[in-house]
């Protein structure tokens, strides 16, 4: 298999291209997983070399993003429940009272870039949402983005929440936002903050790698 | 008597031609028509489906002539006072104001220099400053109070900057119940219901949501406005390859509907509202994905939204002297101007959010005292070049002759200072002279500037009376959270 070829697809963000290899790829005889480190995964991560040397930008990264997920789409029926999920699942919202959600779709979308299954919850989102959300689709990491000073303190009110509901420990829970600080993060009993969309990509592998 | 001759031409950055313009105006009107607005209020989904829109569940399609009738219907032109009579502003196409931004969550410590938390005093701090600088029109808070109970923070502000100064003043709020105090407050001021109407203290400052949202507490806060005939600013826009399409003209046909159907939502209200249009299109810069405020487009596309405005006859409020500088630096001073010279030539009307550093985020009373020198040089800019036979002065040229000069003529010492502008912060001297004058550097004059006017300007007074009654009115407030607390 050209796995350069797959690469050079993926870098591109030929989303069709990179489905049509994935596909091909199996059709030869090489495993799911095989597909998955040797393609897919080896393709998106000089993507996210360049990107940190400015060599590519944002809406390109994200079409490569796109293009990884076509290719997940492929693989993941034939990928075993542990390896399937092995990306983990995040679920992500703007709590509630706040409508800013720029900066928490780029989260999203660069999770999901590097074959993370991403859940969002949209903006606004209440406690409840965000309980509900741990209860069906069973996410390694709980993310929250709030931009306002008022909003901040709904995510104290949803960590309390999703205490209450015997939620807490099932997940991770991770904060962002322009006013939210590591200091604030660790005050509200969350496990980590990010400041950008590139180091909440960095923290959640490593998370999901421990 | 020459004919078809204008003495007098001040420069103009024109981006569009009248046929672009007429082609984002109707391609505007068609996505209004074709895709519509998400509108979150009840009540303007009511006006609107009244007034011939189709309504499905939240989207709304409006179809061109509802939003062409607003257009008609809103004032060309109003004004807004001040405390004082003198710094009243008349809000029109083609007149150009400076002014502040809102709600940074940070501001630079005018003291120590650093970046901190917004306090409660930072917004008349800022109104003060505005209050003493000839350049500065109207008043907002460059702060968001972190301080005082957080819902109330827009109306501290309020009381905070109107205090401080005798121009007019623009509020935000969280709530129309931040709007009715502010309103209190500008009563307690005017003294009567009908002289606030006649005479607006302030006009308040919305926003809408790009791409195509109207929400719930931003309409029903134009909505309680325009009924108590309190001017409006309505706001948003699209930043391109984020919340707008990539190109410039996919992300002024979203600022524009935006705009534009908000302008509709008031005006079905009531008619006659006054009401400026605003719009922040800008760039989304390809590696962070933030709105780039410094962005050399943000100047283009603001400029384009001022060519559209001013053929609809809808006054605008645009950008300027907003920078992604995180302090009081080279790249600030460059952002600055040459936001401020494109906007004063674009003739945007209420030109904002001056001030600005690191995106909307820091407030910086430095930046406002170095943005108000730049916009007294662009205003020189702006006046243009009279040529007339007064302006010509070929009777004196004649009287001086060849070799002669001019430094001690009559004409040059009557006319000196409206022809030739004199700095207040450039330093023009020779070396020798700078060295004497303690070798300041601009940032040391900015200072020394800033904090003399801290330190001496003095605001027009608030009668005790009226004192004593907005602090009431902040302590009502108060009590009536707290009663709201309780409740749950
Ligand atoms: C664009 C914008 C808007 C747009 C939002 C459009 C949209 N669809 O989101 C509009 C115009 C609608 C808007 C409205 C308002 N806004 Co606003 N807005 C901004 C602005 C200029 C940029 C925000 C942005 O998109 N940044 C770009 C993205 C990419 O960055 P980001 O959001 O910070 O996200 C990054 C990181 O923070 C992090 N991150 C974000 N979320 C998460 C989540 C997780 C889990 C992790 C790990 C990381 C993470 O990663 C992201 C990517 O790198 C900011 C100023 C600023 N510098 O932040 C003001 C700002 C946030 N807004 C402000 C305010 C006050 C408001 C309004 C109340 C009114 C107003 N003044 O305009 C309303 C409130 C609406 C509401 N109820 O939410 C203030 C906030 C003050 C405060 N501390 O409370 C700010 C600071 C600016 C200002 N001076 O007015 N706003």
């Amino acid at each position: 298999m050209d796995w350069n070829r797959m690469g050079d697809a993926l870098y591109d963000g030929k989303v069709d291209e990179v489905a049509a290899l994935t596909k091909q790829a199996l059709d030869k005889g090489h495993t799911a997983q095989e597909v998955l480190n040797q393609g897919l995964l080896m393709g998106i991560d000089k993507v996210g070399k360049d990107f940190k040397a400015d060599l590519l930008f944002l809406p390109e990264v994200l079409r490569s993003g796109k293009a990884m997920h076509a290719g997940m789409d492929v693989l993941k029926p034939l990928l075993s429940e542990s390896e399937g999920t092995a990306l983990g699942t995040f679920v992500i919202g703007t709590v509630k009272g706040d409508l800013h959600d720029i900066g928490k779709n780029l989260v999203g979308m660069m999770l999901s870039g590097v074959g993370m299954e991403v859940v969002d919850l949209g903006i606004d989102a209440p406690a409840d949402k965000f309980a509900e959300a741990i209860k069906e689709h069973h996410p390694q990491i709980v993310g929250m983005s709030a931009l306002l000073t008022t909003t901040m303190d709904e995510m104290e009110t949803t960590i309390q929440a999703l205490k209450d509901a015997g939620l807490r420990d099932k997940v991770k829970i991770m904060v962002g936002g322009a006013p939210v600080t590591q200091d604030f993060a660790e005050k509200i009993g969350a496990d980590g903050y990010a400041y950008d969309a590139v180091s909440a990509v960095d923290l959640a592998r490593v998370w999901l790698q421990s | 008597m020459d004919t078809n001759y204008h003495a007098h031409q001040t420069p103009q950055f024109r981006v569009l031609s009248d046929r672009q313009i007429e082609k984002l105006y109707e391609a505007t009107l068609e996505c209004l028509n074709r895709t519509g607005v998400r509108v979150l209020n009840a009540e303007a989904r009511e006006l609107l489906l009244e007034a011939g829109a189709r309504v499905d569940g939240m989207r709304v399609h409006i179809p061109p002539y509802v939003i062409q009738d607003a257009v008609a219907a809103n004032p060309r032109s109003f004004t807004l006072w001040g405390r004082d009579d003198e710094h009243r502003i008349q809000v029109a196409p083609d007149q150009v104001y400076f002014g502040p931004g809102p709600t940074c969550t940070h501001f630079v410590d005018p003291q120590s220099g650093q970046r901190r938390k917004t306090q409660r005093r930072d917004p008349g701090l800022t109104a003060r400053v505005c209050d003493a600088l000839d350049n500065i029109d109207y008043v907002m808070s460059l702060g968001l109070i972190s301080d005082v109970t957080s819902s109330l923070a827009p109306v501290y502000e309020f009381a905070e900057m109107i205090a401080n100064t005798g121009k007019p003043v623009l509020p935000w709020a969280y709530s129309t119940q931040n709007v009715s105090d502010i309103h209190q407050i500008a009563l307690a001021i005017a003294g009567s219901e009908k002289t606030l109407r006649q005479r607006p203290l302030f006009a308040l400052f919305s926003t809408f949501q790009p791409p195509l949202v109207h929400t719930d507490e931003d309409v029903a806060n134009v909505l309680w406005a325009a009924d108590h005939d309190v001017p409006i600013v309505y706001l948003g826009g699209g930043s391109a390859g984020a919340t707008a399409p990539v190109t410039a003209a996919g992300t002024l046909v979203i600022s524009l509907a935006g705009a534009l159907s908000g302008l509709a939502i008031i005006q079905l209200k009531k008619r006659g509202t006054a009401v400026c249009i605003g719009s922040v299109p800008q760039p989304m810069d390809l590696r962070t994905g933030r709105p780039s405020y410094g962005a050399p487009e943000m100047s283009l596309y603001s400029a384009a939204m001022s060519d559209i405005s001013r053929y609809l006859r809808v006054p605008f409020m645009g950008t300027a002297g907003a920078s992604e500088d995180k302090g009081l630096g080279l790249q600030a001073a460059i952002e600055s101007t040459l936001q401020v010279i494109l906007s004063g030539l674009s003739g945007a009307t209420l030109v904002h959010d001056v001030g600005f550093l690191d995106c909307a985020d820091i407030g910086s009373l430095e930046m406002l005292v170095m943005t108000d020198e730049i916009i007294a040089m662009s205003r020189c800019i702006m006046r243009g070049i009279e040529v007339s036979d007064d302006s010509l002065m070929l009777d004196l040229i004649d009287r001086v002759g060849p070799a002669g000069h001019f430094m001690a003529e009559e004409e040059t010492a009557s006319r000196c200072r409206a022809e030739i502008w004199a700095p207040k912060l450039m330093d023009r001297n020779g070396w020798d002279g700078w060295k004497a004058a303690g070798s300041q550097t601009m940032k040391d004059r900015i200072q020394a500037r800033l904090h003399e006017i801290l330190a001496a300007h003095e605001p027009p007074p608030l009668p005790k009376q009226v004192a004593e009654r907005i602090e009431s009115i902040l302590q009502q407030a108060e009590a009536r959270e707290e009663a709201q607390e309780a409740k749950g």
